[in-house]
């Protein structure tokens, strides 16, 4: 029975995807609508039926190494169980969301794929069939922001081209580990790989694949820039939710189970700074964002910081902390998404300059928005809250300075969102906004269900946290639990004076500029930040740009090089060979007196050597 | 048995120049592409059927030669050749009167060239040799129009040198050895081990056979001869005759006679490398489309004698099955150039331009001539070459295998250029109404591209050949 929903996890979604182009031929949108609901709820049916089950399912494959292997575990589970719920989510939305979208039919194709191809990376035991799904993921990745605006081709372009580098990092890791002692079926490993010679360069490659699909720096810059261009529910769905999850997940399953990150290691410490750096460079760029999308986009990347830091303390508290911030990040993005999708929707822009006062017109999305800008600044008792108290307390152990670093990104997140809401929902309303009205049904019910998993998981979070430490086991954790309010009463005082800061630091942006979306003006302006913010905007920090002008370098010289072969055999080779047959044309001039030469001195030299020579 | 080959096409000549009416005179065209025919036939089931050609097979061509295996397998290309010369001759050779002495010159030519190859006396092959020649002359005067007289006149000249000089080489073996049979003369031969006279004898043999078969620098009369001679004459020169008298006796006077030795595989090797690179620059320049097949074809008279030069079973086997191949290819391709110029009336590439166009089948048939000649795969001319590239490394011969793999450019060179300016450039006004060619002038000439396509394709699947080629190159390796 597990078994066999193993396999069906990922194999009807692929299968439905394939069938969206026959359903689509007519002109109703029904049957495609009614599909992809529908495979989003068995699916999430054949997630819960799994939801804390095992089974494994082990095929040769492609030689001794390489096995048609999947197996079902406590951690994965759970991962379906993501997956499912933000399918079911958005299944519902997009069909509210696309309605005058030309695009619905692909749109769909590629959900279901994505679909698919996450439940496949996630169920799958062997790492060159996890590679084989995250790169099929890199499929309906670059359909989905092709599909938005008519200029986001260069943006799928990017993402498909960072993605691609990322994940081609991870097969050489991949490569490494099968030419290694090591197995690459994950059940096989006998004890964890310790992390050092060849192993480490291929921890690190693997590292790289897992947090690029995060959505980490330095992998970070396409997901902005496909804020604006793509089709939001994608936005909501695939670098916000699933993304988060296998990015994440895969980070733990390597760092867990795969190989053996200690604490206090190098790996551990290259972690936890990674995830900082991330947590502190993104939401100082999230602050200054005058575009509903791309300011969420940015926190988007913000929070992976979050995760990496808890899982690179490699302790107990530190890595549930991060898992569990992984499913509420999760959670609240998307709802936060999905708020912004409604105010496109309903008002035709996601610019905050054109924004404002949508509170009391749009009161449902401004709830969920509330809720989950609450959740996301770390606000109890809402889901937040519980997971970076956590992770706190595992940066904490290590070093106060990760603490300060996570505390002061909190703070700085409690300021974005309180200008964004200020922004988007207070404030005055513009005239042509004054006649809106609230977003339609089938995008409230999303939102809704999302805002309520906040609470819900923010008030019972023994239930989710109880599911991750039955993954970390007994031996790791040491038998201690980590549900409930926190412990620590001096984590929570400092939390406290963050968020108190964070809101009279935006009193004091409003009053010294006169505006909710002013707010962070005065950071924007600071003598430094001024000119870090200009390069920024110039992507002067992008590696993506870095990495097209060296392309157009390498590429300036080749060419070069080719002109300078191409000269070579033009004008030298070419040209001679030409010269040469002219010349042999001009002495074949039918004289039979030279030809007749010619035999009779060839063939004295034909005599004299053989005479000679013999 | 072989005999018959000889002397019923002597009967033939002899009974269709009795006194008929006229009227009958034009059974000459069946009679001789079915003698053609008949001896194809009959020199292919020998081939097959023949335990030599199994053994020989079998023995993955480790064997020494057997000596009538050259000779069946030149018999055939004979009979192919003599073939396509009797139909390309319908069109090509004007009025029926001359038609049917060209039909009775070309069963003469065939009697003289099964002479060749089936004799195994000197004195004999000489006289046979001469008398391919003489018939060589009159079919390549055939129209009497100044170009053929004139071409007809150099090939005299220097075939009636290389007569004085074989016959001289043939007196001075018959004086030391008082022989003139192959293994009379080699026994003969064996007991002067250290004398010059012999080798003086086989050095003016060598060169006389070199200047009946065009090779570098003895060529001078190829290129005229080709072009002012009518088609179905160019076809069986460049096919058979030139082949047989010259190349085919040099390989038969090297193994039955004189037998190799590294001075001679040398000079061989010398001679091929000048031929291929001098017919192949002076093809690259020509603006007649003949002329140009004709020094092509001087360039591949080079490769089979770099395949004789490594004086090995391979290279041997490599040199034959290469003259197949430019049989197979020149019949094909100077069929081509007769269809081109018997509807343009010109044989001037720079004014032709865009036949392709009008002439489809023309083209492809071309198209896969060319490329044949090229030696692309998977056409036959590719295998041939690389039997002789791999023969040439494995000799020792490496420099030479490789420069006659790169020699290959020079011939995708010109062969590029013979389609474009042919086939693919702007067609000219004169030519936009073009038709394609007459039924009789397209026929040979799908059957000889399918020869080529499938010799090309089937060969690899011939278990035989396919652990001839494996073997080879995994010794090399």
């Amino acid at each position: 029975m597990n078994e066999s929903c193993l396999i069906l996890s990922f194999t009807i979604p692929l299968i439905a995807a394939l069938l969206i182009p026959l359903l689509s031929r007519g002109s109703s949108r029904v049957p495609v609508d009614v599909l992809a609901v529908a495979v989003s709820i068995a699916n999430g049916t054949i997630a819960c039926i799994m939801l804390g089950e095992t089974a494994t399912v082990s095929l040769p494959w492609l030689g001794e190494k390489i096995e048609l292997a999947f197996r079902l575990a406590p951690f994965n589970s759970l991962i379906l169980a993501g997956i499912a719920f933000f399918g079911i989510v958005l299944a519902v939305y997009s069909i509210g969301f696309l309605r005058d979208d030309s695009h619905w039919a692909q749109y769909y194709l590629y959900f279901l794929l994505t679909i698919g191809f996450a439940n496949g990376a996630a169920v799958a035991d062997n790492l060159v069939l996890l590679l084989f799904f995250w790169e099929g993921l890199l499929i309906p990745l670059f359909g989905f922001i092709v599909i938005g605006r008519p200029e986001a081709f260069r943006t799928a372009v990017k993402a498909l081209i960072i993605a691609g580098v990322c994940d081609l990092a991870m097969a050489i890791g991949a490569g490494i580990l099968f030419c290694g002692p090591w197995q690459l079926t994950f059940s096989r490993l006998t004890q964890p790989i310790a992390i050092e010679g060849a192993a480490a360069v291929a921890f690190v490659l693997l590292i790289i694949g897992a947090i690029a699909k995060a959505g980490s720096m330095p992998f970070h810059t396409w997901i902005p820039d496909a804020a604006v261009d793509a089709p939001l529910p994608f936005m909501a769905l695939v670098p916000a939710a699933i993304e988060k999850l296998l990015g994440i997940y895969f980070l733990g399953r390597l760092t867990l189970d795969i190989f053996k990150l200690e604490e206090g290691s190098w790996a551990s410490y290259l972690l936890m700074i990674i995830g900082a750096l991330t947590i502190l460079a993104a939401v100082m760029m999230a602050l200054v964002q005058k575009d509903y999308k791309k300011l969420l986009a940015y926190h988007a990347i913000s929070q992976v910081g979050y995760m990496i830091l808890g899982i690179g303390t490699a302790l107990p508290a530190g890595i549930i902390g991060g898992l569990f911030h992984m499913f509420n990040n999760a959670i609240y993005k998307c709802c936060l998404f999905l708020t912004g999708g409604a105010i496109e929707k309903q008002t035709g822009s996601t610019d905050l300059k054109k924004l404002g006062g949508l509170a009391s017109r749009m009161p449902v999305t401004f709830a969920c928005f509330f809720v989950a800008a609450c959740s996301i600044s770390g606000v109890p008792p809402f889901n937040g809250f519980f997971s970076k108290e956590l992770i706190y307390d595992g940066a904490l152990e290590r070093h106060w300075i990760f603490y300060a670093l996570a505390l002061l990104g909190s703070f700085f997140t409690a300021a974005s969102f309180l200008k964004l809401g200020h922004a988007a929902y207070w404030g005055p309303r513009s005239e042509e906004n004054d006649k809106i009205s609230e977003a339609p049904l089938s995008m409230l019910l999303p939102m809704l269900s999302l805002a309520a998993v906040c609470v819900f998981f923010g008030l019972f979070n023994q239930l989710p946290i109880g599911k991750l430490e039955t993954v970390l086991g007994v031996v790791r954790t040491n038998g201690r639990h980590f549900a409930g309010w926190p412990a620590s009463s001096m984590l929570i005082g400092l939390t406290f004076i963050g968020l108190t800061a964070a809101i009279l630091n935006h009193l004091f942006g409003v009053k010294r500029s006169g505006s909710g979306l002013g707010a962070s003006d005065h950071f924007h302006h600071a003598p430094i930040l001024e000119t870090m913010y200009a390069r920024a905007e110039l992507r002067k920090f992008d590696p993506y740009e870095w990495g097209l002008k060296s392309a157009d370098v390498l590429a300036h010289w080749f060419w070069s090089l080719d002109r300078a072969i191409d000269w070579f055999l033009e004008a030298i080779l070419c040209e001679r060979t030409l010269d040469l047959s002219h010349t042999l044309s001009l002495i074949h001039r039918g004289s039979y007196t030279l030809y007749l030469f010619w035999c009779i001195s060839g063939g004295v030299l034909v005599v004299l050597y053989l005479m000679n020579s013999l | 048995m072989f005999t018959l080959l000889i002397l019923l096409p002597c009967l033939a000549v002899f009974l269709i120049n009795l006194p008929y009416p006229a009227c009958l005179r034009h059974i000459s065209t069946p009679l001789a592409a079915g003698f053609a025919t008949m001896q194809t036939i009959l020199a292919v089931t020998q081939l097959t059927s023949n335990s030599v050609f199994k053994t020989f097979l079998e023995s993955r061509f480790q064997l020494d030669l057997p000596p009538d295996f050259i000779s069946q397998f030149m018999l055939v290309i004979i009979g192919l050749v003599g073939l396509v010369t009797a139909i390309v001759a319908e069109y090509s050779i004007e009025p029926e009167q001359s038609r049917f002495h060209f039909h009775t010159l070309l069963l003469l030519s065939m009697v003289s060239m099964n002479g060749i190859v089936l004799t195994n006396d000197l004195f004999t092959m000489y006289l046979f040799i001469e008398a391919a020649s003489f018939v060589g002359f009159i079919m390549i005067a055939m129209q009497k129009d100044l170009l053929g007289l004139e071409a007809s006149f150099k090939y005299i000249v220097i075939a009636s040198v290389a007569t004085l000089l074989m016959l001289s080489a043939i007196a001075i073996m018959l004086m030391i050895t008082g022989e003139t049979s192959f293994v009379g003369v080699h026994a003969g031969l064996g007991k002067m081990a250290g004398h010059p006279l012999p080798k003086l004898a086989l050095g003016i043999f060598i060169v006389g056979l070199c200047m009946k078969s065009g090779i570098v620098p003895f060529h001078g009369w190829v290129a005229d001869a080709y072009t002012g001679a009518p088609t179905a004459t160019t076809v069986l020169v460049a096919g058979a005759i030139t082949k047989v008298t010259g190349l085919y006796s040099l390989l038969r006077l090297l193994t039955s006679v004189f037998g190799f030795n590294p001075q001679i595989n040398v000079l061989m090797l010398t001679l091929g490398v000048l031929t291929i690179l001098i017919g192949a620059l002076s093809a690259l320049s020509q603006r007649n489309a003949k002329r140009m097949l004709a020094y092509s074809s001087v360039s591949q008279s080079g490769y089979i004698l770099l395949g004789i030069g490594t004086g090995s079973s391979l290279g041997i086997a490599g040199a034959l099955f290469h003259a197949f191949n430019h049989a197979i290819n020149k019949a094909l391709l100077f069929t081509n150039a007769a269809a081109v110029e018997y509807r343009t009336k010109t044989l001037n590439m720079d004014e032709i331009g865009g036949a392709g166009h009008r002439m489809p089948v023309t083209m492809v048939t071309s198209i896969i001539g060319s490329m044949s000649v090229a030696g692309l795969p998977p056409l036959s001319g590719f295998w041939s070459k690389l039997l002789i590239i791999i023969a040439l490394w494995k000799s020792g011969f490496k420099a030479i295998a490789l420069f006659a793999a790169l020699a290959s450019l020079l011939t995708l060179a010109y062969m590029l250029s013979f389609q474009r300016r042919i086939f693919f450039a702007r067609t000219s006004d004169r030519f936009v109404s073009i038709e394609e060619a007459p039924r009789g002038m397209v026929a040979p000439a799908i059957a000889l591209g399918a020869v080529i396509v499938g010799i090309g394709l089937f060969l690899p699947f011939n278990q035989g050949f396919i652990e001839v080629i494996m073997l080879h190159i995994g010794s090399l390796l």
